[in-house]
């Protein structure tokens, strides 16, 4: 049955779920129609937050990488690898979103411009982490391998979010954070603030459970071959 | 051999940040160039016209000519200092495609530079999201033009 743990995460999970249906009565009856796109804008408050989402897992990776090069921890790389778990998670629901919301307003499912490219590329990014965490024994080299890419990973993310600003793009440019103030109506940027609250603390907690998920398997795993010396 | 380490990680920074200011200065050409503006297109128009090409600019208002029966769709193209381009279109436009909206336009350029002949026709938005009811102001129209004509300047000449 359930341990106190398991209890636990069931709880928190629970909160967390609660807190999206909120954010989703927000998106949906609190925030008002956009005069320009309509009802179809409200893909926004899932789409940007999982963006931002996808970019702070970028940087815990970063910060785990750099913690296990100086620790040579296995814990912490099970960690990092829990947190590009769901950057990929994030950026392909990213993807997604922003194609399902470029079809009706800008007449494309997508295109290669520099926001889309760089996105893409995170995506690629990430797969391949989890490809060679994948295919190495654990031990310092995987550390020291893939501890480096994790690092590397994180300097794609300023040229997504600078990409729209440097070059013409057809993804119209940042909206929140900008010289002269938002170009958002206040409904409709406290709604999406709420929802990239929401979502990272979601992403954290879904960051939690994978990473202590990972520790769990391998622990099993090198049980299992301990069995096996005997 | 703690001082080695240290070298190597501050090699390290610097070889990452130098990456990534060389990609912020470098602008890699025509190649990062997404879609040329009506007035690059048309300065380039001899050496273009054998491509398929990509221009962004306005829909001119009073030029849209909407055929439903023929999916036929045509409009002036224009960078709002008198640069313009004929567009013709064979398709349904987006929902979102409308007088004075921003377009980004593939297809193939006239030796002249007076028309394209359209392949593949995309809205290009502003980043504003407004409620009903709010007074129309001018910002959608040039958030709109700063975006699409940024950088013209420097690369049209």
């Amino acid at each position: 049955m359930f341990n106190s743990e398991d209890k636990r995460e069931f709880l928190i999970g629970s909160v967390l779920q609660t807190f999206i249906i909120f954010h989703w009565c927000l998106a949906f009856f609190y925030a008002p129609v956009d005069i320009h796109q309509g009802p179809v804008y409200r893909i926004m408050f899932l789409h940007v937050p999982s963006a931002i989402t996808a970019f702070a897992s970028s940087l815990a990776l970063c910060v785990f990488s750099v913690l296990s090069l100086r620790n040579r921890s296995e814990r912490l790389m099970a960690w990092s690898k829990g947190t590009a778990e769901v950057g990929l998670l994030f950026t392909i629901l990213t993807l997604a979103t922003g194609s399902i919301w470029g079809r009706p307003t800008w007449g494309t499912w997508w295109t290669w411009d520099a926001r889309l490219t760089t996105t893409f590329l995170l995506a690629l990014l990430y797969a391949g982490y989890l490809l060679l965490y994948g295919s190495m024994a654990p031990g310092p080299g995987r550390t020291r391998v893939c501890a480096v890419l994790g690092i590397l990973i994180f300097a794609d993310v300023p040229i997504i979010y600078k990409s729209v600003t440097w070059w013409r793009t057809l993804h119209q440019p940042p909206s929140m954070i900008r010289q002269g103030g938002s170009t958002m109506d206040p409904e409709i940027l406290w709604t999406l603030v709420a929802g990239i609250f929401v979502m990272s603390l979601y992403a954290a907690w879904l960051v939690r459970v994978r990473g202590r998920n990972i520790l769990l398997a391998d622990e099993i795993e090198s049980a299992s071959y301990a069995s096996f010396g005997t | 051999m703690a001082n080695k380490g240290k070298a190597r990680w501050i090699i390290g920074g610097v070889v990452i940040a130098g990456a990534i200011l060389g990609i912020s200065f470098l602008n890699l050409g025509d190649n990062l160039i997404y879609f040329y503006t009506p007035s690059e297109a048309q300065a380039k128009a001899a050496e273009l016209k054998e491509q398929t090409i990509k221009v962004g600019g306005m829909v001119l208002p009073g030029s849209v000519k909407w055929q439903p029966e023929g999916l036929s769709l045509d409009f002036m193209m224009t960078d709002l200092k008198g640069h313009n381009i004929s567009v013709h279109h064979n398709g349904t436009p987006p929902d979102m495609f409308k007088e004075g909206q921003g377009v980004v336009v593939e297809g193939r350029i006239s030796t002249d530079g007076q028309s394209l002949a359209a392949r593949n026709l995309m809205v290009k938005h502003s980043e504003e999201y407004k409620k009903p009811g709010a007074e129309h102001s001018s910002m959608d129209k040039e958030l709109l033009e700063k975006s699409l004509f940024k950088g013209q300047q420097s690369l049209g000449k």
